[in-house]
C-alpha cells in the first residue's frame, strides 16, 4: 500500500523543503514518462522490426494472434497493466490536497481587496 | 426484413435516452448544494474513482465506430496504432492528476482557463486558452452530432440495417428530379437523353457522382460545363428523413439532460455508457470468436478477402497507402497519450476528483478497462472481415457484427440493442460533456471575466442554459448537410488540444520560472503547427499515400503526424520565451509551489 509521504518525509512537510505534494507528483510524473519511453522504444521497435513487411507464410500464430502481435503488443501492453497496478499501489503516495480555495466567484475584485497576501 | 432487430436496438436506445435523462434530472439535484458555478461546472470536486477512472479519457463515439473500421480496413496492423493505450491510465492520472487537483483548490479554479488564470495573473493567458479549447471543442462536438444521428438511422426499423450495403444513397437521380430539372429549363432534350443511363443508381458521395455525371455529359458534349453539373447534382440530393428524425431526437435528448445536470450529468451517462460498452465489447467477442472458428481462422480469411498486408505493417489497403510507416506508428504512440493528459475535457474531471486515493484506484480501474476493451475489439474486427468480407460503410462495421452475430440467438435482439446503445451512450457522453466545457468557457471565462464580473448565480445559470441551446442548434445546422470525415475530424480536435495544452499544463504545474509570454508562445505554437500542417494537407501538400484515406488530411510532414510538430514547437517556444522573459513574480508563485498553510 502506498506510503504516506507526511511521515517519511517528517519535519520538511511543514514546508521549508517545498511542497511535499509538489515533490511526489514531479517524481511520479518521471517516472511515468520513464515508462512511457520505455514501452514506446520496445512496442514500436519490436513491431516495426518483426512485424512489417512479413510474407504471410513466415508468420505463425499465438492463440489466433499473429506472432508479432502478440510479442510486440499483447505482451508489453500486459506488462504496462501491471506496471499501472504497481504504480498506483506501491508507489503513488498520498496527500492531503489542501482546503478548497473560499474565493467568491467575482474573481475580478482587485487582489488587495480580496485580503489576501 | 424482419424488424424484430431493429424494434430491439430502438427499444434499447430509447431505454438509454430514458437512463440519460433520469441521471440528469438526478444530477440536478446532487448540483444544487453549494454555489451554481462550483456545482454545476465541477460537481462540487466530489468524483469518485469509478466515475474518474472511466470517463475522464479520450473514449468517444470514435471508440466504436472510428477504430473498429480503421481495423476492418487495415488489418492487425492497428493493433500497433491504438497500443499506446497500455499508457493512458498511467498518463492520465500519474502526470498531472494530484497537483492540478491541489492547485485547482488553492486557487479555487473552476476551469482550466481559470487555473491558467490564477497562476499565471493574466487574464489574456486565460482567455487565450479558454477561446482554443472552444474551437478546437466545437470540431469534435459537431461531429459527434453526426454520428449520434447516424446511429438512430441503423436502429431504426426498416432502414435496412439487416441488409448489408443498401443505405440511402446520398445523390440519385430519379425520374420526378429530371422532370422538375427539364421544366426549370436546365436541360435539353439532348442532355436528358445522355443522363438516363444514370437514373435509378445511387451515389454517396459529390465527388462521385460529379465524375459519373462529367462522363456521360461528354456524349451531349457538355462534360466540362460544371454549373451544369452542379444544378443537376442539386436536383439529385436525396433528404435522408431518418437521418434529420435521429439528428433531431439526438439533440433534444442530450442538449436536454446537460442543461439541467451540467457536469455531473456528463459524468455520470459517461459512466453509464463505458459499462454499456464494457459489456458490449465483452459479450460480442464471446459470441463472434468461436463462430468463426478461432481468431486464426478469421485472420486467414480475412487475407484471402483482402491480402497478405492484413497481417503485417504498414497495413492492407487496396490503394496501396501506407496506412502504418515507421514515423506514423512512433506518432501515434505519442497522440494517445498526450491527448489523454492534454484534453481540458480531461482535466477538468481530475480537478473534480475527492482525493488522490481516487486517483490511484482510477489508474487500476482503466489498466484493467482497457485491457479488456481494445484487444478483444480487434479480434472482432477481424473476425467481421472474414465473414462480412466487402462493407460499404466500414464505421458499422460493430453495430453490423452485432447484428450478424445475434441473428440466430433467442433475445438476440436485445443484445444488439445493447451493442449499438453503447457507441450511441458514447456519443451522447462526449456531447455532454464538450457542451459543458464550452458552457463554462462562454460563460465564466468570457462572460463572468469581461462582461459582467458580478453577475448572480441566477444570471449565469441563464446564460449557460442559453449557451447549450445555442450550440445544439449550431451543431444541427452544421449537420443539415451532414458533414463527413468523423473520424479525422477527431484526430484534428485530439490532436490539436494536446499540442496546444500539455507544455503549457505542464509548465503551469512544475515550473516556477513559467512565464506568461512563455505559456502563452508555448499554447499558440503548438495550435498553430497543428493548424497550419492541416491547412497544408487540406490544400493538397504533402504525400497522399500515408495514413488513413480521407480528404480532410494533415501534411504529414517526414510521414509524422501533426501532433509531433506541435508538441515539439510548443516546448521550445515555452521554455525560450519563458527564458528570454523576465521571471514571474516570487510573491505569485510561492503560494502554488510551498507547502499549504506554511508560507513564512
Amino acid at each position: 500500500m502506498p506510503r504516506d509521504s507526511t511521515t517519511r518525509t517528517g519535519s520538511n512537510a511543514a514546508g521549508s523543503n517545498g511542497d511535499p505534494l509538489l515533490r511526489s507528483a514531479r517524481r511520479e510524473a518521471i517516472v511515468v514518462f520513464a515508462l512511457w519511453l520505455a514501452a514506446i522504444v520496445y512496442t514500436v521497435g519490436y513491431s516495426y522490426t518483426f512485424g512489417y513487411d512479413r510474407p504471410v507464410e513466415s508468420i505463425s500464430y499465438i492463440y489466433g494472434v499473429p506472432d508479432w502481435v502478440m510479442w510486440g503488443i499483447v505482451l508489453p501492453w500486459g506488462v504496462s497493466t501491471v506496471a499501472a497496478i504497481w504504480f498506483a499501489w506501491f508507489f503513488m503516495t498520498d496527500e492531503p490536497l489542501g482546503d478548497e480555495c473560499e474565493r467568491p466567484d467575482d474573481f475580478d475584485v482587485p487582489r488587495d481587496a480580496r485580503g489576501e497576501p | 426484413m424482419s424488424g424484430g432487430a431493429g424494434l430491439g436496438a430502438l427499444a434499447a436506445l430509447a431505454a438509454v435516452i430514458v437512463m440519460s435523462v433520469w441521471l440528469g434530472a438526478v444530477a440536478q439535484r446532487a448540483v444544487q448544494r453549494g454555489t451554481f458555478v462550483k456545482g454545476y461546472f465541477l460537481g462540487n470536486r466530489a468524483l469518485g474513482s469509478w466515475a474518474m477512472a472511466l470517463t475522464a479519457t479520450v473514449q468517444s463515439g470514435g471508440t466504436f465506430m472510428g477504430y473498429p473500421s480503421l481495423v476492418y480496413t487495415h488489418g492487425w496492423v492497428v493493433a500497433l496504432w491504438i497500443s499506446s493505450y497500455m499508457i493512458v491510465p498511467l498518463a492520465s492520472f500519474g502526470v498531472l492528476g494530484k497537483r492540478l487537483a491541489q492547485l485547482s483548490r488553492r486557487t479555487g479554479a473552476i476551469t482550466v482557463p481559470d487555473l491558467f488564470r490564477a497562476r499565471f495573473d493574466s487574464p489574456a493567458a486565460g482567455l487565450t486558452a479558454s477561446l482554443l479549447i472552444m474551437f478546437f471543442l466545437a470540431f469534435m462536438m459537431v461531429a459527434q452530432f453526426k454520428a449520434g444521428a447516424s446511429i438512430m438511422k441503423i436502429a431504426w426499423p426498416g432502414s435496412g440495417a439487416l441488409a448489408l450495403g443498401d443505405d440511402l444513397p446520398l445523390y440519385q437521380l430519379d425520374p420526378q428530379a429530371l422532370n422538375n430539372l427539364s421544366s426549370a429549363s436546365v436541360l435539353d432534350a439532348e442532355t436528358r437523353r445522355a443522363l438516363e443511363p444514370l437514373v435509378g443508381r445511387g451515389f454517396a458521395s459529390r465527388a462521385e457522382f460529379d465524375a459519373a455525371l462529367k462522363l456521360v455529359l461528354a456524349s451531349a458534349q457538355r462534360g466540362e460545363d460544371s454549373e451544369l453539373r452542379s444544378a443537376i447534382i442539386r436536383g439529385a440530393e436525396q433528404t435522408d428523413w431518418l437521418f434529420y428524425l435521429g439528428l433531431a431526437i439526438f439533440t433534444v435528448t442530450v442538449v436536454g439532460y446537460s442543461l439541467v445536470g451540467g457536469f455531473l450529468a456528463a459524468v455520470w451517462t459517461d459512466l453509464f455508457q463505458s459499462v454499456l460498452m464494457f459489456a458490449g465489447v465483452v459479450v460480442l467477442f464471446v459470441l463472434v470468436v468461436p463462430v468463426v472458428g478461432g481468431l486464426e481462422v478469421a485472420s486467414r480469411k480475412a487475407v484471402v478477402a483482402t491480402g497478405p498486408a492484413f497481417l503485417s505493417g504498414p497495413g492492407y489497403a487496396p490503394d496501396g497507402r501506407q496506412f502504418l510507416p515507421l514515423g506514423m506508428a512512433v506518432s501515434y504512440f505519442f497522440f494517445w497519450v498526450f491527448a489523454g493528459i492534454g484534453s481540458p475535457a480531461g482535466m477538468v474531471r481530475v480537478m473534480a476528483t475527492n482525493s488522490t486515493a481516487t486517483l490511484r484506484r482510477s489508474i487500476v480501474l482503466l489498466a484493467g478497462y482497457n485491457w479488456f476493451i481494445y484487444l478483444p475489439l480487434i479480434g472482432i474486427c477481424v473476425a467481421a472481415r472474414a465473414v462480412m468480407p466487402a462493407l460499404e460503410q466500414s464505421d458499422e462495421v460493430i453495430p453490423r457484427m452485432s447484428l450478424w452475430a445475434t441473428r440466430e440467438l433467442t433475445g438476440g435482439s436485445f443484445i444488439t440493442g445493447l451493442i449499438l446503445a453503447a457507441p450511441f451512450g458514447a456519443v451522447m457522453a462526449t456531447v455532454s460533456s464538450y457542451l459543458v466545457v464550452i458552457a463554462s468557457g462562454l460563460v465564466r471565462d468570457v462572460y463572468q471575466k469581461f462582461v459582467n464580473p458580478s453577475a448572480s448565480d441566477m444570471v449565469i445559470r441563464r446564460l449557460s442554459y442559453l449557451t447549450m441551446i445555442v450550440m445544439g442548434t449550431i451543431a444541427v445546422v452544421a449537420n443539415l448537410r451532414p458533414i463527413q470525415y468523423l473520424q479525422a475530424l477527431v484526430l484534428f480536435s485530439g490532436g490539436g488540444q494536446a499540442a496546444t495544452f500539455v507544455v503549457p499544463i505542464l509548465m503551469l504545474a512544475y515550473w516556477r520560472r513559467a512565464t506568461t509570454a512563455g505559456v502563452l508562445a508555448a499554447m499558440l505554437g503548438g495550435a498553430g503547427t497543428v493548424l497550419g500542417l492541416f491547412v497544408a494537407g487540406w490544400l493538397g501538400y504533402g504525400p497522399s499515400l500515408v495514413g488513413q484515406a480521407t480528404r480532410f488530411r494533415p501534411y504529414y510532414l517526414l510521414n509524422c503526424d501533426p501532433i509531433i510538430w506541435g508538441l515539439a514547437v510548443s516546448l521550445v517556444a515555452g521554455i525560450g520565451v519563458s527564458l528570454l522573459t523576465k521571471p514571474p513574480r516570487a510573491e505569485l508563485i510561492r503560494p502554488l509551489f510551498a507547502g499549504s498553510g506554511s508560507e513564512p
